[in-house]
This record gives C-alpha cells, sequence and structure tokens, in this order.
C-alpha cells in the first residue's frame, strides 16, 4: 500500500518509467487502463501515459494476452481494430447471454451485409458505384450502415454532383474482430472459390 | 411450351414509323446503335406494355419479366447517356452492352460470398461481451470537451439548415402531372443565347423563369446535354451548392 501511494505521487511528477515502478507495476497499471476503457487503447498511449517504451507496453499486453487464455480467465485480451480491449471469455456466452438478458448481437439485413461486403474491398467508393455492383439503389442501406458506425464519409469526387465517398471505420474492425483490414482474406479467395464450385 | 406462351412471348412493339417487333430486339438495335434511343419514348412503350397486360388476362410471368429485364436496359441506356459518361464503362461500341451486365453479375456473386463471410465473422465475434458503459464520470475529464467550442448560434444555424432542407421534398408522382411548357432543344439554345452576353451563370438563374418543376428539370437536362457536347464547363464547389455554368 505504501508503495503504491509512492508511485501515485511520482506520477503528479511526471517521472513516471520502468525503473521507477518495476515491470509487475506496469502489468498492473497496464490492467487497470483496459479495465476503464470502454475501446480498444493503442499501444502508444498506454506508453505516453506511463512514459514506458512501446516495445515493453506490447512485451507485456502478449504475456497477459496469453496469461489470461492459460489461466482460464473470465476475460480475455483481444488485439482488435489497431489496439488492445478486454473481451469475455468467449466459452461465458451462454451465461452472460442470461446475465446481460438481451442479445446485443447487431442485427444487419442481408442488403446491409452486401453493401458492407462490397464497401470493405472496394473503398473508398460512392453509392452510385455501389448501386452498380448491387444491381439496385443503396441510399437507404449506407444511412443505416451510417448510423450503427459501420461507415465513416471519405472525401468527395470531383465531378458534378460532388458525391460522396465511404470507407469502413473503426467499428467495423470491431464488429468482425479484426484488428486491421489487411486481415480480411483477399478477395481472390471468394474468386477463387467461385471456380471450383462453379457456381 | 404451348402455343399461348409463344404468342406471348412475341409480344410485339409498335412504334410509330421507327420500329415493329418483340422488344430483345429493340434493345439490341439499339446497342448496336441501328437505332437512336433518343428516338424512343420509353414511357410510351411501357404504357403500351401495360395497356397490353391490362387488355389480355393470364399474360405469363415470363412474359412480364422478360419486359421488365428489356426495358430496365433501355432506361439504363438512356439514362447514361444523359451523362457523359466514363470510358472504362462502356463497352467496344461505346454503349452498355451484355458483357457488362454479366460481369457485374459475377462481381455482385463475389461479394454476396463475401458478405456470407461477414456475417459469419459477425456471429463469432458475437461470443465476446465488451465493456460498452461510457467511461466512468471521474475520467472524464482526461478527454477533451468535444462540445466546448460550439455556441448558441451554431447550433440554431444547423437546425435551421435541416429544417430548410424539407422544402427540397418534392411529391415526385406530381411532377408529372404537369406537362412541360419549353422542350430541351428551345432550352439549350436560350442557354447558349445567355451565357453570349456574360462569362458564367448559375443553374438557380437560369431555371428562375420556370414555375413548374418539370421545366426546371427540363433545363437542368438541357445543361448536362451542354456538357455531354463539350459546349459547357460545370463547376460546383459544395453539395447543394450553385451550380455554375461557363463557355468552355
Amino acid at each position: 500500500m505504501i508503495d503504491k501511494k509512492e508511485k501515485t505521487n511520482d506520477k503528479k511528477s511526471d517521472r513516471l518509467n520502468l525503473e521507477l515502478f518495476g515491470e509487475e507495476w506496469v502489468r498492473t497499471y497496464i490492467e487497470g487502463i483496459l479495465f476503464i476503457s470502454e475501446s480498444p487503447v493503442k499501444t502508444g498511449t498506454i506508453s505516453e501515459s506511463l512514459d514506458v517504451p512501446e516495445g515493453k507496453i506490447k512485451q507485456i499486453l502478449r504475456m497477459l494476452e496469453q496469461e489470461y487464455i492459460e489461466q482460464n480467465r473470465g476475460f480475455v485480451l483481444k488485439k482488435i481494430s489497431g489496439g488492445y480491449r478486454l473481451y469475455s471469455n468467449p466459452a461465458l456466452n451462454e451465461v452472460l447471454q442470461r446475465f446481460v438478458k438481451t442479445n446485443i448481437r447487431t442485427h444487419l439485413s442481408q442488403a446491409a451485409l452486401e453493401t458492407l461486403a462490397i464497401i470493405a474491398y472496394r473503398q473508398p467508393i460512392s453509392r452510385t458505384q455501389i448501386a452498380e455492383i448491387r444491381g439496385v439503389r443503396t441510399d437507404s442501406v449506407v444511412l443505416t450502415l451510417l448510423d450503427k458506425g459501420l461507415l465513416k464519409e471519405a472525401g468527395k469526387i470531383k465531378e458534378p454532383g460532388n458525391p460522396i465517398l465511404y470507407r469502413t471505420s473503426d467499428r467495423f474492425l470491431e464488429l468482425l474482430g479484426l484488428n486491421n483490414l489487411k486481415d480480411l482474406p483477399p478477395i481472390k479467395e471468394f474468386k477463387e472459390d467461385e471456380q471450383t464450385t462453379g457456381d | 411450351m404451348n402455343t399461348a406462351e409463344v404468342q406471348d412471348k412475341d409480344y410485339t412493339l409498335e412504334y410509330e414509323n421507327v420500329f415493329s417487333g418483340p422488344i430483345f430486339l429493340l434493345v439490341e438495335l439499339v446497342q448496336k446503335k441501328k437505332i437512336d434511343i433518343y428516338d424512343i419514348s420509353l414511357s410510351y412503350i411501357i404504357n403500351g406494355f401495360k395497356e397490353f397486360i391490362k387488355e389480355k388476362s393470364g399474360v405469363l410471368l415470363d412474359t412480364i419479366s422478360s419486359f421488365i429485364y428489356f426495358s430496365s436496359i433501355l432506361l439504363e441506356i438512356k439514362s447514361r447517356s444523359l451523362f457523359p459518361s466514363k470510358k472504362e464503362d462502356e463497352g467496344e461500341e461505346g454503349e452498355l452492352d451484355i458483357n457488362i451486365l454479366k460481369r457485374r453479375e459475377d462481381e455482385y456473386r463475389i461479394y454476396k460470398k463475401v458478405s456470407n463471410y461477414i456475417s459469419s465473422k459477425i456471429i463469432e465475434e458475437s461470443l465476446f461481451y465488451i465493456r460498452e458503459a461510457p467511461m466512468e464520470k471521474d475520467f472524464l475529464d482526461t478527454f477533451p470537451d468535444f462540445t466546448k467550442k460550439i455556441e448558441l448560434e451554431e447550433l440554431w444555424m444547423t437546425a435551421c439548415k435541416m429544417l430548410a432542407r424539407n422544402e427540397f421534398e418534392l411529391d415526385l408522382g406530381d411532377v408529372y402531372n404537369h406537362r412541360s411548357t419549353v422542350n430541351i432543344f428551345n432550352e439549350m439554345g436560350r442557354i447558349k443565347d445567355m451565357l453570349q452576353s456574360r462569362e458564367d451563370i448559375t443553374f438557380k438563374e437560369i431555371s428562375s423563369v420556370y414555375e413548374k418543376v418539370m421545366d426546371r428539370i427540363i433545363s437542368f437536362l438541357s445543361i448536362l446535354e451542354l456538357y455531354k457536347n463539350e459546349e459547357i464547363e460545370i463547376i460546383q464547389f459544395e453539395s447543394f451548392g450553385n451550380i455554375v455554368i461557363k463557355t468552355r
């Protein structure tokens, strides 16, 4: 307890560093930060606020990630949308569903899923370009996806009408459990699938 | 295939002195540029078919869907011809051809598979729960206050802009009830005349002489036509902003 107080005083003097804390305390601080965050935390942000090199933070995060799995804790650590975030252990799914009494899964219509699929691989893209692929207007679908925070605007095309371009948001990555867009399988895989199944 | 079906499929279009035959043939001729899409009134063709199904009971679904399919191709060709189209979207003849439709269909099938993949990832991910509540009050100060710089006046302006948008909401069904008083060629001439005495002019100025929405639409189409003919330049700095028209 006394130790912790000393560290708190040091924090005020902006002299936080690895030697001063010791690795054990850095771990503890990281856990605290992850615990209070409601969005993925970037390693750079942790590094800045603790004044500990980012490399060390990454190393500790990887250790924590491993540790939570090995110890079968109620939560796991996942690398998502360019940061780290605490998630419940997926094995607790049924119990937690009963606990929260609602299914918080995001429901998306088939039209919304198709629109997201096109934007994910063709971004930045305009509504007209999406409509050309889907063969129907997508205005209301795009608005719904914007409302859900899964898309964001990405500038305009310099041509009459100045159509808006869209790209997927960080929330999209979180929804799919991806760290970045590069984690999406290459579009080629779906094309090959198409050739082999022949449908 | 019975006789009735053959007759249904052979629904013959009669179009003034321009064309007589099945609709797929018309599509082919338009694609091969044997017939100019500008000479064809699509509303005339569609109304004719509507009359046909009204008069004749038991028209096969096949006939109706094939008519819808081919008339939608014509509709697309015509709407495309109104806009200056990009080279990559054009077929060899500079028109939308069946190959493009086929390519789009293939592309769409691939994205449908991607959508299945996305759906399965979402389901997989829904096994995890996260803390979605906002940050505890005590920690809020550590974040910048995004509403700090917003003045009451700004909020008021935003609300006004939002409410003013209602003015743009038109009853499209009503637009077609009023016949236009101008035609596209006269309107193109009028715009060119206006541009002779001055360097540039806005769409608002050009269309301000018209009361009817249909006349304003004609005026707008005339501008597009002049742009396509490379006679004018169009500049628009922001969405819904003034459209400025200049001579090339």
